[in-house]
């Protein structure tokens, strides 16, 4: 049964049935928490390694999925503070151990492998109160939207960001008048985003991304979304993303981000390729269909994200608040632990 | 009729189980029911070729796995067992998978008709089902295609079929040459009014009828034929019903044509987004693997699929890397490069669009080119690869260049310093008679090829020759081949022949008349040997030849010049090597002076006399060896008074339409 679920899922992230980070993120969790429930376990340690196994599966079908690992970090965080909770000890001030402590931890006791009857109900309902996050970050960034977005303000965004676009809803809604201008991107989900501003009544411009720059003057704020967040606090998001930055830098534009926080990842850019960071669509997104005998000769390269480095950021607004890039770091320790940085 | 009542009572059920459970069926044909892939097909089924180092089927079950199909029949033929294996040890078995694959095997399967009339008989179908073939790469929601498929039949019942299409310009690589196909459509409805093949014609013509009782047709010629079809539970009836029914094509072409009676109707899906693509054979093959590389078929490239050997990663370029791949220092993977687990690659090499299987060995300065290799094939220093496939374990030891379109099958080992010509097939093993079961015309060859000819695989080379020959008797003759390594100029051939508006379809579709003239023939040859044989009366062979006239629906010209041609051959029947003049003339003066009244007997008018003297002079041009002794045979009937002196010169003053053969002529010439 469990493993049904999960193959069903593994088969949607793999085929990209899935759009919105935040879809996904649920998703995993559903698996994991069923996984937590339904299969036989008898330690933490148990819990631990056998989460690991699926959550490496699911991590695999679709590795630039950043959110599926980081939600399954957050669940090894839970399992991992429920039993030491449980055992009495609170819940490790500091997660990050010193040096002096790991030299002399020797016999530690919490090897996880304690049997503790009630902690399957405690992280249980930790996971309850995880799935909760997930399903109101949204509408958790949004109610923010009001102290950021001022009247008779000009703000671009790029592509199509659901969050960007509950932000921006939320504010109209409340009566602030804004112009927002929507770039298209290449795969021209701009547009689809552009249409909805419009239907809600939100004035809207659609530009190409060559014309960031040269509109970039007129703007007040640069608002976006991204795929996810890296451990410096730089971004993975929508190719286009990184001009736009750049564009908002030399004009000193503000460039915000809005982002749940369940999008922050403790993995760094060490490489533009794929296999550390980026993913590869195929052509066909960018050029159409059909095309003649010229597509068999040329080259053609779709790639999905960018990376925008953490000092063209201004401010993350997340769920838990706003924070500079700077703090990342800081944030990231707090969520996960750092044994499962690496899976 | 009595076949539509079937079927009406079979859909009432249908319907309530499609309710009920709403299963989803597909019915994977796992055999091409031809030779395009031999040598290699020869000992392994063609679905089980790698394409991009993972087995055709498995794009094709993993398609109908990730569409939700809940059931999928597998039906193979040659090499069955294999197949079976291979899906009982795969993933696809596992009881958890939420996709049940059957596999049915028969051998007598000759075609795609055979397998959906199994399919009738076995009645296993309960309600729409996908028909594709086992060799398709495609990630298109082809479930959603179905659904629309049972919305458009509730509107009009007799729709059997949905043809999947894709659309893409001419020209554009994946097309298919053999598929080239010219489609009226209703754009409405997308009813299909008119199919048809393009093959080597310039001019396409419709009937009247389409235009005259639709509004509005949309004619086009930007398809790719996906050959993915969703058939209703009618089809395989139909297919039961039509004996004659061989392929999808005859299938199509036979709904069109009694629509009227029938009323069952074919229409067109045209998928705007996706990928969908059949390896129908190398070109094809090149085409789709080049695709799957440059991630036109995403997701289903070599990074995100579960494939033998690991993951791949990805780099920019589309280079594609397995783990423990060596590269040697200043070796160069250019770009579209997919390199299998445990493989080396020597200093120097440059490797560009190109699959390398795993652990393949690739020597120093060595130059591939749109080559796939599969596993551990070995390539020594210096080799100049282009546009070939080496199956497993193939060697190709050093300075050996291969060029475009050539096909190393399993085993084979060429070099040292030799060149392999453009297309060469080989194969490891001598060819056998057993391996062809067409005719007896290469029977000759393989026992003189047993040793190895190291003009064609070098000093120290194990290969021979495949002979392709025998795949010239498909019957897609008339359509142009897909050449792999060759530029096609199809259209270089001026050909206009026939004007198939849809009643001459048809006869065009059960038997073509050159056929009826070359059985008659070989009748009229068959009737004569025996007759001269057994000494049968010739009053008795006459009318045995007239039979058969009747029997093929043969003209009197053509009875005349082929039964002349006949009597010509019978001497050279008896032994396979060409006759010398003399001996030909020795056996022939018997047997002209014993079917003497027989002769007489056809040619008694001028114009017959006529044939008999373009049939001798047809036959000296066939023959050329044996155009000395026409003019003998000539005069031997002249002085029969066969025949007559004006008709002789008649014919030799106006020669008729043949090409004429000069010194045959100047012979005759002076003999007179």
């Amino acid at each position: 049964m469990e493993n049904v679920e999960m193959e069903k899922f593994i088969h949607t992230l793999k085929y990209g049935k899935l759009s919105g980070s935040c879809k996904i993120a649920q998703l995993a969790l559903q698996v994991l928490e069923n996984h937590v429930i339904s299969s036989m376990w008898l330690t933490a340690y148990d819990l631990l390694t056998s989460l690991k196994v699926v959550g490496k599966s699911m991590i695999d079908a679709q590795p630039t999925e950043n959110a599926v690992g980081n939600v399954v970090r957050r669940v090894l965080k839970i399992v991992r503070d429920e039993y030491a909770s449980a055992l009495g000890k609170h819940a490790e001030g500091d997660p990050q151990e010193s040096l002096q402590k790991m030299f002399q931890a020797k016999g530690r006791d919490d090897n996880y492998r304690k049997e503790l009857p009630a902690l399957k109900e405690a992280i249980v309902d930790s996971l309850e109160e995880l799935k909760r996050e997930l399903e109101t970050s949204k509408d958790n960034i949004a109610e923010k939207s009001l102290e950021h977005i001022h009247s008779d303000e000009v703000i671009m965004t790029i592509g199509q960001s659901m969050i960007v676009k509950t932000f921006l809803k939320y504010a109209a809604c409340r009566k602030r008048l804004f112009q927002v201008i929507v770039v298209e991107t290449p795969s021209l989900s701009g547009h689809l985003l552009a249409k909805n501003l419009a239907e809600s009544g939100i004035e809207t411009t659609v530009i190409t991304d060559a014309a960031v720059f040269a509109i970039m003057s007129r703007v007040n704020k640069v608002i976006v979304g991204t795929h996810s967040i890296m451990a410096n606090g730089g971004l993975k998001a929508i190719s286009g993303a990184h001009t736009l930055a750049l564009a908002a830098k030399r004009q000193s534009v503000p460039f915000i981000v809005c982002a749940p926080i369940f999008k922050l990842t403790p993995q760094y850019l060490c490489h533009y390729d794929q296999d550390a960071f980026n993913k590869f669509g195929s052509p066909q997104e960018v050029t159409g269909l059909g095309g003649g005998e010229v597509f068999g000769k040329a080259q053609i390269i779709n790639p999905v994200f960018d990376y925008v480095p953490p000092e063209l950021v201004t401010l993350f607004i997340s769920n838990i608040g706003g924070n500079a890039p700077s703090y990342m770091y800081r944030l990231l320790s707090e969520l996960y632990h750092p044994d499962d940085y690496e899976l | 009729m009595a076949s539509s009542i079937k079927s009406s009572n079979r859909k009432g059920k249908t319907d309530e189980v499609i309710q009920q459970e709403d299963i989803i069926q597909a019915v994977v044909i796992a055999d091409s029911f031809n030779k395009r892939f031999a040598p290699l097909t020869v000992c392994k089924p063609k679905v089980l070729l790698p394409l991009v180092n993972r087995p055709l089927l498995d794009y094709t079950l993993e398609f109908l796995s990730i569409n939700g199909i809940q059931e999928t029949f597998i039906f193979c033929c040659s090499h069955a067992q294999q197949i079976k294996d291979y899906i009982s040890k795969s993933s696809w078995s596992n009881p958890d998978s939420h996709m049940s694959v059957t596999t049915i095997v028969s051998e007598s399967f000759l075609s795609m008709g055979d397998v959906l009339r199994e399919l009738d008989s076995k009645a296993l179908i309960r309600s729409d089902f996908i028909l594709l073939s086992g060799d398709t790469v495609s990630q298109i929601p082809v479930r959603d295609i179905l659904l629309k498929h049972k919305k458009q039949q509730q509107k009009d019942k007799g729709m059997v079929m949905t043809l999947v299409f894709k659309k893409a310009l001419p020209k554009h690589k994946t097309r298919c040459l053999e598929d080239e196909c010219v489609v009226a459509v209703e754009p409405e409805t997308e009813r299909i009014l008119h199919y048809q093949k393009v093959g080597h014609k310039k001019k396409i013509e419709f009937p009247l009828t389409v235009f005259q009782e639709n509004n509005k047709v949309t004619l086009r010629y930007d398809l790719l034929d996906t050959h993915i079809s969703i058939c209703s539970p009618h089809v395989p009836p139909l297919f039961s019903d039509n004996f004659d029914y061989q392929t999808r094509d005859d299938f199509i072409r036979g709904v069109l044509i009694n629509e009227e009676i029938m009323g069952n109707t074919v229409n067109l899906h045209l998928i705007d987004d996706g990928y969908a693509a059949q390896v129908s054979n190398l070109t094809m093959y090149d085409a789709i693997s080049q695709d799957v590389i440059k991630r036109w078929s995403y997701p289903v490239v070599p990074d995100l699929l579960s494939l033998p050997g690991g993951r791949y990663s990805y780099l920019r370029h589309n280079i594609y890397k397995q783990k423990d791949v060596v590269l040697e220092r200043h070796c160069i993977l250019n770009e579209n490069v997919v390199i299998g687990r445990g493989s080396k690659v020597g200093s120097r090499s440059s490797i560009i669009n190109s699959v390398i299987g795993h652990d393949c060995e690739i020597g120093s300065n060595v130059h591939i080119d749109g080559c796939y290799m599969w596993n551990n094939v070995k390539v020594e220093d210096g080799c100049i690869l282009q546009s070939c496939l080496l199956a497993n374990n193939v060697v190709v030891k050093k300075g050996v260049t291969i060029h475009a379109g050539s096909v190393l099958s399993y085993n084979v080992v060429v070099g040292p310093d030799i060149t392999v010509k453009c297309s060469t097939l080989l194969q490891a093993e001598p060819p056998s008679v057993d391996m062809d079961e067409f005719g007896d015309n290469e029977t000759l060859e393989p026992s003189d090829s047993i040793v190895v000819d190291p003009n064609l695989v070098g000093a120290e080379g194990k290969g021979f020759l495949f002979h392709s020959s025998c795949e010239s008797d498909d019957e897609n003759d008339e359509f142009p081949k897909d050449i792999w390594g060759q530029t096609c100029q199809s259209g270089s051939e001026g050909d206009e022949t026939s004007v198939p508006d849809s009643v001459e379809e048809l006869s065009d579709g059960d038997s073509p008349p050159p056929d009826d003239l070359r059985l008659f023939y070989s009748e009229v040859l068959d009737s004569l040997l025996r007759g001269i044989e057994e000494k049968v009366k010739w009053e008795n062979l006459v009318l045995e030849v007239n039979s058969s006239k009747y029997a093929y629906n043969v003209t009197m010209k053509e009875v005349n010049t082929l039964v002349m041609k006949a009597i010509l051959e019978i001497p050279k029947q008896g032994s396979q090597k060409p006759l010398q003049p003399q001996m030909y003339l020795v056996a022939l003066k018997p047997l002209l002076s014993q079917l003497l009244p027989l002769i007489k007997n056809y040619m008694k008018s001028k114009e017959s006399q006529l044939d008999c003297l373009s049939a001798l002079e047809e036959f000296g041009i066939v023959n050329e060896e044996l155009g000395v002794i026409i003019m003998k045979v000539l005069h031997f009937l002249y002085e029969k008074d066969v025949l007559s002196e004006p008709v002789i010169l008649e014919w030799y003053s106006n020669p008729p339409v043949l090409g004429d053969v000069d010194p045959a002529e100047q012979d005759l010439l002076r003999k007179r």
